[in-house]
């Protein structure tokens, strides 16, 4: 039987659901029982789904409250007296703050498509949580001494609370470690370098009907850049790409 | 009967031998053991990973119980249990008809 404790543990399967899988083996004589390095993997791959929605969903709903706060904050924000010293914090929280959505979004997404990887899941869950954090604690220090700077703290807490099943996803290994692409995730093939392009368009069209196109382009320039950067950087880790 | 064979069918041999009456994993190994006369052989483990599928599905529920002094999880055929042994033992029933008729 330790046998088999060692091999759960070395997939990745610990605390309630390693006492339960070891009290109802007890009973069996361990010669009986199969191969435990076998049977460990067999036991992660059942329990890898519910870990996977589970982990997607307190992401996704403790980064919901925190793009809340975020938006209310980004409405009503006034600049302090050094507005220079506020460019990178606010450079920061926009950026973060899409990353933490489109994290949080697709952690959701391949949980609800391929719960069987839990892996991707928990990655994509664990980049949305720290970006939404980022995104949080600029917003606060642009903030401060605001109302802004007592919201952020419950969004930073419910984060902070997914952290233990976020690892446990972390941790757990399944027999499948393939981590895909956006095919898994999306109805359509997806063209990253299109996406960037049409994002930065986007952001450049908003500042046109706000009647600043040159601020425009230069925004839209750092959108699609960073939009395709992430893609790069991020891609592997989070699943976006082969 | 091992291996891939055994295990594609697990999830339907379980389900049956729940139908009869609620059971803890050791009980249903024996039970699958005793009524096959020794034919179903498998590793014992392989039937837990198997029951918490089927309890994700929603096919079967779980309940920490005392039986003979001893602590054991207890496995219940759900509603949606039933109704799924029943399909895919009338899928079973017909593969079994196609065999016959192939390989008589």
């Amino acid at each position: 039987m330790s046998d088999l404790r060692r091999e759960l543990r070395a997939v990745g399967i610990r605390g309630r659901a390693l006492r339960r899988i070891l009290a109802e083996t007890s009973a069996h004589d361990p010669a009986e029982l199969g191969d435990p390095r076998a049977l460990a993997a067999e036991f992660a791959d059942a329990l890898a789904p519910k870990l996977a929605r589970r982990s997607a969903f307190a992401s996704f709903s403790a980064l919901a409250v925190a793009g809340t706060i975020s938006l209310a904050a980004f409405a009503t924000l006034e600049p302090r007296s050094e507005p220079a010293a506020d460019v990178p914090l606010l450079l920061m929280a926009v950026v973060m703050g899409q990353v933490a959505f489109v994290a949080g979004a697709l952690g959701l997404l391949r949980a609800l498509r391929r719960p069987q990887d839990v892996r991707t899941v928990a990655r994509r869950a664990l980049v949305g949580v720290l970006a939404g954090a980022a995104t949080l604690v600029s917003l606060t220090v642009i903030a401060h001494p605001n109302w802004e700077l007592a919201l952020s703290a419950p969004a930073l807490l419910a984060l902070a609370a997914t952290a233990p099943i976020v690892a446990r996803g972390l941790s757990l290994r399944t027999l499948s470690t393939a981590h895909g692409d956006l095919t898994d995730d999306l109805p359509v093939a997806f063209d990253a370098r299109a996406v960037a392009a049409g994002a930065g368009v986007l952001v450049l069209l908003a500042s046109v009907a706000a009647s600043d196109p040159f601020d425009g382009l230069i925004r839209g320039v750092f959108e699609g850049l960073a939009c395709y950067g992430g893609f790069l950087v991020l891609g592997r880790f989070l699943g976006l790409r082969r | 009967m091992r291996g891939e064979a055994l295990k594609s069918q697990l999830e339907l041999l379980l389900l049956a031998t729940l139908e009869r009456e609620p059971a803890h994993g050791y009980q249903i190994v024996e039970d699958l053991k005793g009524r096959s006369a020794g034919v179903l052989d498998f590793p014992e483990g392989s039937v837990y990973p198997a029951l918490y599928r089927l309890e994700r599905g929603g096919l079967v529920t779980s309940r920490w119980h005392r039986v003979e002094g001893r602590r054991r999880r207890v496995y219940r055929l759900t509603r949606r249990g039933r109704s799924e042994l029943s399909a895919k033992r009338g899928e079973w029933k017909t593969i079994v008809r196609a065999m016959r008729a192939v390989l008589a």
